[in-house]
Protein backbone atom coordinates (compact mmCIF):
# COMPACT_ATOMS: atom_id res chain seq x y z
CA UNK A 1 0.00 0.00 0.00
CA UNK A 2 2.71 2.47 0.97
CA UNK A 3 4.90 1.38 -1.94
CA UNK A 4 1.94 1.94 -4.28
CA UNK A 5 1.35 5.42 -2.86
CA UNK A 6 5.05 6.25 -3.21
CA UNK A 7 5.01 4.98 -6.78
CA UNK A 8 1.96 7.10 -7.55
CA UNK A 9 3.50 10.17 -6.01
CA UNK A 10 6.69 9.65 -7.97
CA UNK A 11 4.65 9.30 -11.15
CA UNK A 12 2.52 12.33 -10.42
CA UNK A 13 5.35 14.81 -10.20
CA UNK A 14 3.98 18.00 -11.67
CA UNK A 15 7.47 19.24 -12.65
CA UNK A 16 7.78 16.41 -15.16
CA UNK A 17 4.49 17.34 -16.82
CA UNK A 18 5.46 20.84 -17.86
CA UNK A 19 6.08 20.54 -21.58
CA UNK A 20 7.64 23.35 -23.56
CA UNK A 21 4.28 24.63 -24.81
CA UNK A 22 2.90 25.35 -21.33
CA UNK A 23 4.29 28.88 -21.45
CA UNK A 24 2.17 29.74 -24.51
CA UNK A 25 -1.24 31.38 -24.02
CA UNK A 26 -4.28 29.32 -23.11
CA UNK A 27 -5.72 29.22 -26.66
CA UNK A 28 -3.48 26.32 -27.71
CA UNK A 29 -4.71 23.93 -24.99
CA UNK A 30 -6.94 21.18 -26.40
CA UNK A 31 -10.26 21.00 -24.61
CA UNK A 32 -11.98 17.65 -24.14
CA UNK A 33 -14.72 18.41 -26.69
CA UNK A 34 -12.66 17.03 -29.61
CA UNK A 35 -13.79 13.64 -31.00
CA UNK A 36 -11.89 10.42 -30.49
CA UNK A 37 -9.16 9.48 -32.87
CA UNK A 38 -10.59 9.36 -36.44
CA UNK A 39 -10.62 5.88 -37.91
CA UNK A 40 -9.42 5.06 -41.41
CA UNK A 41 -12.93 5.03 -42.83
CA UNK A 42 -13.77 8.46 -41.44
CA UNK A 43 -10.53 9.88 -42.87
CA UNK A 44 -11.57 8.80 -46.38
CA UNK A 45 -14.14 11.59 -46.37
CA UNK A 46 -11.39 14.18 -45.97
CA UNK A 47 -9.51 13.55 -49.24
CA UNK A 48 -9.77 16.45 -51.69
CA UNK A 49 -9.14 15.83 -55.37
CA UNK A 50 -7.55 18.52 -57.54
CA UNK A 51 -10.01 20.33 -59.82
CA UNK A 52 -10.93 18.35 -62.92
CA UNK A 53 -9.88 19.45 -66.39
CA UNK A 54 -12.70 20.64 -68.70
CA UNK A 55 -12.61 17.54 -70.92
CA UNK A 56 -12.71 14.89 -68.16
CA UNK A 57 -15.92 13.03 -67.32
CA UNK A 58 -17.46 14.11 -64.02
CA UNK A 59 -16.12 12.22 -61.02
CA UNK A 60 -19.10 10.84 -59.05
CA UNK A 61 -19.29 11.95 -55.43
CA UNK A 62 -18.28 9.36 -52.82
CA UNK A 63 -19.53 9.46 -49.27
CA UNK A 64 -17.98 7.28 -46.56
CA UNK A 65 -19.95 6.74 -43.37
CA UNK A 66 -19.71 4.29 -40.52
CA UNK A 67 -21.02 3.52 -37.07
CA UNK A 68 -18.79 2.02 -34.40
CA UNK A 69 -19.49 -0.39 -31.53
CA UNK A 70 -22.97 -1.51 -32.50
CA UNK A 71 -24.25 -4.06 -30.00
CA UNK A 72 -24.80 -6.83 -32.56
CA UNK A 73 -22.86 -9.78 -33.88
CA UNK A 74 -20.42 -9.28 -36.74
CA UNK A 75 -21.51 -12.45 -38.53
CA UNK A 76 -25.20 -11.63 -38.30
CA UNK A 77 -24.62 -8.07 -39.51
CA UNK A 78 -22.72 -9.41 -42.51
CA UNK A 79 -25.88 -10.95 -43.98
CA UNK A 80 -27.59 -7.54 -44.00
CA UNK A 81 -24.51 -5.87 -45.47
CA UNK A 82 -24.44 -8.51 -48.21
CA UNK A 83 -28.15 -7.92 -48.91
CA UNK A 84 -27.83 -4.22 -49.65
CA UNK A 85 -24.51 -4.33 -51.50
CA UNK A 86 -25.01 -2.81 -54.95
CA UNK A 87 -28.59 -1.61 -54.45
CA UNK A 88 -29.86 1.90 -54.87
CA UNK A 89 -30.38 3.69 -51.59
CA UNK A 90 -34.19 3.70 -51.84
CA UNK A 91 -34.31 -0.01 -52.52
CA UNK A 92 -31.92 -0.67 -49.63
CA UNK A 93 -34.03 1.40 -47.23
CA UNK A 94 -37.17 -0.46 -48.34
CA UNK A 95 -35.57 -3.87 -47.77
CA UNK A 96 -34.22 -2.87 -44.37
CA UNK A 97 -37.51 -1.42 -43.20
CA UNK A 98 -39.28 -4.75 -43.53
CA UNK A 99 -36.43 -6.94 -42.33
CA UNK A 100 -36.97 -8.49 -38.92
CA UNK A 101 -33.34 -8.30 -37.82
CA UNK A 102 -32.03 -6.01 -35.09
CA UNK A 103 -29.17 -4.79 -37.26
CA UNK A 104 -31.59 -3.66 -39.98
CA UNK A 105 -32.78 -0.76 -37.84
CA UNK A 106 -29.20 0.35 -37.16
CA UNK A 107 -28.15 0.11 -40.80
CA UNK A 108 -31.22 2.08 -41.82
CA UNK A 109 -30.24 4.90 -39.45
CA UNK A 110 -26.70 4.85 -40.81
CA UNK A 111 -27.93 5.06 -44.41
CA UNK A 112 -30.25 7.97 -43.62
CA UNK A 113 -27.42 9.79 -41.84
CA UNK A 114 -25.13 9.18 -44.81
CA UNK A 115 -27.79 10.45 -47.22
CA UNK A 116 -28.17 13.61 -45.13
CA UNK A 117 -24.39 14.12 -45.09
CA UNK A 118 -24.24 13.63 -48.85
CA UNK A 119 -26.83 16.32 -49.52
CA UNK A 120 -25.49 18.82 -47.02
CA UNK A 121 -21.73 18.51 -47.28
CA UNK A 122 -20.77 16.52 -50.36
CA UNK A 123 -22.61 18.48 -53.05
CA UNK A 124 -25.02 15.71 -54.05
CA UNK A 125 -27.97 17.11 -55.96
CA UNK A 126 -30.61 14.39 -55.64
CA UNK A 127 -30.74 12.30 -52.50
CA UNK A 128 -32.22 9.36 -54.42
CA UNK A 129 -29.42 9.36 -56.98
CA UNK A 130 -27.12 7.39 -54.68
CA UNK A 131 -26.20 3.76 -54.69
CA UNK A 132 -24.31 1.60 -52.23
CA UNK A 133 -20.89 0.83 -53.66
CA UNK A 134 -19.48 -0.91 -50.60
CA UNK A 135 -21.04 -2.10 -47.36
CA UNK A 136 -18.83 -3.87 -44.86
CA UNK A 137 -18.87 -5.01 -41.29
CA UNK A 138 -16.01 -5.23 -38.87
CA UNK A 139 -15.49 -6.78 -35.49
CA UNK A 140 -15.75 -4.40 -32.56
CA UNK A 141 -14.22 -4.81 -29.13
CA UNK A 142 -15.49 -7.92 -27.38
CA UNK A 143 -15.78 -8.21 -23.58
CA UNK A 144 -16.07 -11.42 -21.62
CA UNK A 145 -18.74 -11.82 -18.99
CA UNK A 146 -19.86 -14.63 -16.70
CA UNK A 147 -23.07 -16.41 -17.54
CA UNK A 148 -24.51 -18.18 -14.51
CA UNK A 149 -25.83 -21.72 -14.99
CA UNK A 150 -27.59 -24.09 -12.59
CA UNK A 151 -25.79 -25.99 -9.83
CA UNK A 152 -23.15 -23.32 -9.39
CA UNK A 153 -21.74 -23.83 -12.87
CA UNK A 154 -20.79 -20.89 -14.99
CA UNK A 155 -19.85 -20.17 -18.54
CA UNK A 156 -17.87 -17.30 -19.97
CA UNK A 157 -19.89 -15.44 -22.57
CA UNK A 158 -18.61 -13.00 -25.15
CA UNK A 159 -20.44 -9.70 -25.65
CA UNK A 160 -20.22 -9.14 -29.40
CA UNK A 161 -19.96 -5.72 -30.91
CA UNK A 162 -19.47 -4.76 -34.54
CA UNK A 163 -18.79 -1.79 -36.74
CA UNK A 164 -20.68 -1.04 -39.94
CA UNK A 165 -19.11 0.81 -42.90
CA UNK A 166 -20.91 2.07 -45.98
CA UNK A 167 -19.74 3.90 -49.11
CA UNK A 168 -22.38 5.74 -51.12
CA UNK A 169 -21.62 6.82 -54.67
CA UNK A 170 -23.66 9.23 -56.71
CA UNK A 171 -25.40 7.83 -59.74
CA UNK A 172 -27.65 4.89 -60.59
CA UNK A 173 -26.55 1.44 -59.37
CA UNK A 174 -24.34 -0.46 -61.80
CA UNK A 175 -26.09 -3.27 -63.71
CA UNK A 176 -25.57 -6.69 -62.07
CA UNK A 177 -22.92 -8.88 -63.62
CA UNK A 178 -24.35 -11.63 -65.81
CA UNK A 179 -23.70 -15.07 -64.28
CA UNK A 180 -20.74 -16.95 -65.64
CA UNK A 181 -21.94 -19.46 -68.21
CA UNK A 182 -20.26 -22.61 -69.43
CA UNK A 183 -19.54 -20.88 -72.71
CA UNK A 184 -17.56 -18.15 -70.91
CA UNK A 185 -15.58 -20.75 -69.01
CA UNK A 186 -14.84 -22.62 -72.22
CA UNK A 187 -13.71 -19.42 -73.94
CA UNK A 188 -11.37 -18.62 -71.05
CA UNK A 189 -9.93 -22.12 -71.14
CA UNK A 190 -9.23 -21.90 -74.87
CA UNK A 191 -7.62 -18.49 -74.33
CA UNK A 192 -5.37 -19.93 -71.63
CA UNK A 193 -4.30 -22.69 -74.01
CA UNK A 194 -3.53 -20.12 -76.71
CA UNK A 195 -1.44 -18.01 -74.29
CA UNK A 196 0.99 -20.85 -73.69
CA UNK A 197 4.42 -20.13 -75.07
CA UNK A 198 7.98 -21.46 -74.89
CA UNK A 199 10.13 -20.03 -72.14
CA UNK A 200 13.91 -19.85 -71.76
CA UNK A 201 14.43 -20.60 -75.44
CA UNK A 202 15.55 -18.75 -78.54
CA UNK B 1 -46.89 -77.40 -2.28
CA UNK B 2 -44.65 -77.66 -5.38
CA UNK B 3 -47.24 -75.91 -7.57
CA UNK B 4 -47.35 -72.98 -5.08
CA UNK B 5 -43.54 -72.62 -4.85
CA UNK B 6 -42.89 -72.63 -8.59
CA UNK B 7 -44.31 -69.15 -9.35
CA UNK B 8 -42.15 -67.66 -6.58
CA UNK B 9 -38.98 -69.07 -8.21
CA UNK B 10 -39.79 -68.35 -11.86
CA UNK B 11 -40.06 -64.50 -11.77
CA UNK B 12 -36.59 -64.30 -10.14
CA UNK B 13 -35.09 -66.47 -12.88
CA UNK B 14 -36.89 -64.41 -15.51
CA UNK B 15 -35.56 -61.16 -13.96
CA UNK B 16 -31.95 -62.49 -13.81
CA UNK B 17 -32.19 -63.71 -17.41
CA UNK B 18 -33.36 -60.32 -18.70
CA UNK B 19 -30.62 -58.51 -16.76
CA UNK B 20 -27.91 -60.76 -18.06
CA UNK B 21 -28.95 -60.51 -21.75
CA UNK B 22 -29.60 -56.78 -22.14
CA UNK B 23 -27.66 -54.45 -19.85
CA UNK B 24 -28.76 -50.82 -20.19
CA UNK B 25 -25.46 -48.92 -20.68
CA UNK B 26 -24.82 -46.16 -18.20
CA UNK B 27 -23.86 -42.66 -19.34
CA UNK B 28 -20.15 -43.23 -18.75
CA UNK B 29 -20.07 -46.06 -21.30
CA UNK B 30 -22.44 -44.51 -23.84
CA UNK B 31 -20.10 -41.50 -24.18
CA UNK B 32 -17.88 -43.72 -26.31
CA UNK B 33 -20.67 -44.06 -28.90
CA UNK B 34 -21.65 -40.34 -29.11
CA UNK B 35 -21.08 -38.34 -32.29
CA UNK B 36 -18.08 -35.99 -32.14
CA UNK B 37 -16.29 -34.00 -34.81
CA UNK B 38 -13.22 -35.74 -36.13
CA UNK B 39 -11.39 -32.75 -37.49
CA UNK B 40 -11.60 -28.99 -37.07
CA UNK B 41 -13.67 -27.43 -39.83
CA UNK B 42 -11.49 -25.08 -41.81
CA UNK B 43 -12.59 -21.49 -42.40
CA UNK B 44 -13.05 -22.26 -46.12
CA UNK B 45 -15.54 -25.03 -45.33
CA UNK B 46 -17.25 -22.82 -42.76
CA UNK B 47 -17.55 -19.99 -45.27
CA UNK B 48 -19.05 -22.32 -47.90
CA UNK B 49 -21.75 -23.26 -45.42
CA UNK B 50 -22.39 -19.80 -43.97
CA UNK B 51 -22.48 -18.02 -47.32
CA UNK B 52 -24.57 -20.57 -49.19
CA UNK B 53 -27.42 -18.85 -51.10
CA UNK B 54 -30.02 -20.64 -48.99
CA UNK B 55 -28.61 -18.90 -45.89
CA UNK B 56 -28.39 -15.40 -47.36
CA UNK B 57 -31.29 -13.03 -46.72
CA UNK B 58 -33.63 -12.98 -49.71
CA UNK B 59 -34.72 -9.72 -51.28
CA UNK B 60 -38.40 -8.94 -50.66
CA UNK B 61 -40.41 -8.16 -53.74
CA UNK B 62 -43.75 -7.41 -52.03
CA UNK B 63 -43.07 -3.81 -50.98
CA UNK B 64 -45.32 -1.06 -52.35
CA UNK B 65 -46.13 2.57 -51.68
CA UNK B 66 -49.19 3.38 -49.56
CA UNK B 67 -51.59 5.49 -51.68
CA UNK B 68 -52.79 7.43 -48.62
CA UNK B 69 -49.61 8.63 -46.94
CA UNK B 70 -46.84 7.70 -49.38
CA UNK B 71 -44.84 5.59 -46.94
CA UNK B 72 -43.71 2.09 -47.80
CA UNK B 73 -45.92 -0.85 -46.95
CA UNK B 74 -45.96 -4.58 -47.56
CA UNK B 75 -48.67 -5.66 -49.95
CA UNK B 76 -50.51 -7.97 -47.53
CA UNK B 77 -50.05 -5.77 -44.42
CA UNK B 78 -51.66 -2.48 -43.37
CA UNK B 79 -49.53 0.64 -43.76
CA UNK B 80 -47.65 1.20 -40.51
CA UNK B 81 -47.97 4.97 -40.55
CA UNK B 82 -51.71 5.00 -41.23
CA UNK B 83 -52.26 2.32 -38.61
CA UNK B 84 -50.32 4.32 -36.01
CA UNK B 85 -52.39 7.42 -36.90
CA UNK B 86 -55.67 5.54 -36.40
CA UNK B 87 -54.36 3.90 -33.22
CA UNK B 88 -53.51 7.30 -31.69
CA UNK B 89 -56.96 8.68 -32.44
CA UNK B 90 -58.64 5.53 -31.08
CA UNK B 91 -56.66 5.87 -27.88
CA UNK B 92 -57.95 9.41 -27.38
CA UNK B 93 -61.53 8.29 -28.07
CA UNK B 94 -61.11 5.52 -25.51
CA UNK B 95 -59.85 8.05 -22.95
CA UNK B 96 -63.02 10.10 -23.53
CA UNK B 97 -65.13 6.97 -23.09
CA UNK B 98 -63.28 6.22 -19.88
CA UNK B 99 -63.95 9.72 -18.55
CA UNK B 100 -67.65 9.36 -19.39
CA UNK B 101 -68.02 5.94 -17.83
CA UNK B 102 -65.99 6.84 -14.77
CA UNK B 103 -64.93 3.33 -13.82
CA UNK B 104 -64.74 -0.29 -14.89
CA UNK B 105 -67.81 -2.37 -15.77
CA UNK B 106 -69.93 0.72 -16.59
CA UNK B 107 -70.30 0.10 -20.34
CA UNK B 108 -73.87 0.94 -21.44
CA UNK B 109 -75.96 -1.48 -23.45
CA UNK B 110 -76.47 0.98 -26.34
CA UNK B 111 -74.23 1.78 -29.31
CA UNK B 112 -71.66 4.56 -29.29
CA UNK B 113 -71.30 7.41 -31.77
CA UNK B 114 -68.24 9.69 -32.00
CA UNK B 115 -68.93 13.31 -32.93
CA UNK B 116 -66.32 15.91 -33.71
CA UNK B 117 -66.49 19.72 -33.53
CA UNK B 118 -69.57 21.29 -35.05
CA UNK B 119 -71.45 18.04 -35.61
CA UNK B 120 -74.97 17.31 -34.46
CA UNK B 121 -76.37 13.83 -33.81
CA UNK B 122 -78.63 12.79 -36.70
CA UNK B 123 -82.03 11.00 -36.46
CA UNK B 124 -80.32 7.61 -36.73
CA UNK B 125 -78.27 8.33 -33.58
CA UNK B 126 -81.24 8.88 -31.27
CA UNK B 127 -80.73 6.11 -28.71
CA UNK B 128 -76.93 5.93 -28.92
CA UNK B 129 -74.32 7.15 -26.46
CA UNK B 130 -72.48 10.20 -27.82
CA UNK B 131 -68.73 10.72 -27.35
CA UNK B 132 -67.49 14.24 -28.13
CA UNK B 133 -63.97 14.84 -29.43
CA UNK B 134 -62.69 18.42 -29.38
CA UNK B 135 -61.10 18.49 -32.80
CA UNK B 136 -61.96 18.63 -36.48
CA UNK B 137 -63.12 15.34 -38.00
CA UNK B 138 -60.11 13.56 -39.56
CA UNK B 139 -60.45 12.98 -43.30
CA UNK B 140 -60.10 9.22 -42.96
CA UNK B 141 -62.93 8.89 -40.37
CA UNK B 142 -65.97 8.90 -42.64
CA UNK B 143 -69.27 9.90 -41.08
CA UNK B 144 -72.22 7.63 -41.90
Amino acid sequence: GSALARGLLSWAQPERWLPSCSLLPLSCIHTSTSLQKLGKWEKKNLIVYPPQLPGEPRRPAEIYHCRRDIKYSNNKMWYLAKLIKGMSIDQALAQLEFSDKKGAKVIKEVLLEAQELAVRKHNVEFKSNLHIAESLTGRGRYVKRIRYHAKGMFGIMKINRCHYFVKLVEGPPPPPEPPRTGFDQAKEYVQQLRNRTLVHTL
Amino acid sequence: ALAVQAPAVLPQAAAEGSEGSTEAPGLLESILWMAAPKKRRSIEVNRCRRRHPSKLIKEKRNIDVCPECGNLKQKHVLCGYCYAKVKAETRLIRLEIGKKEGGPFNAPTVETVVLYEGEKPSEKDTGKRIIERARKRPSWFVQN
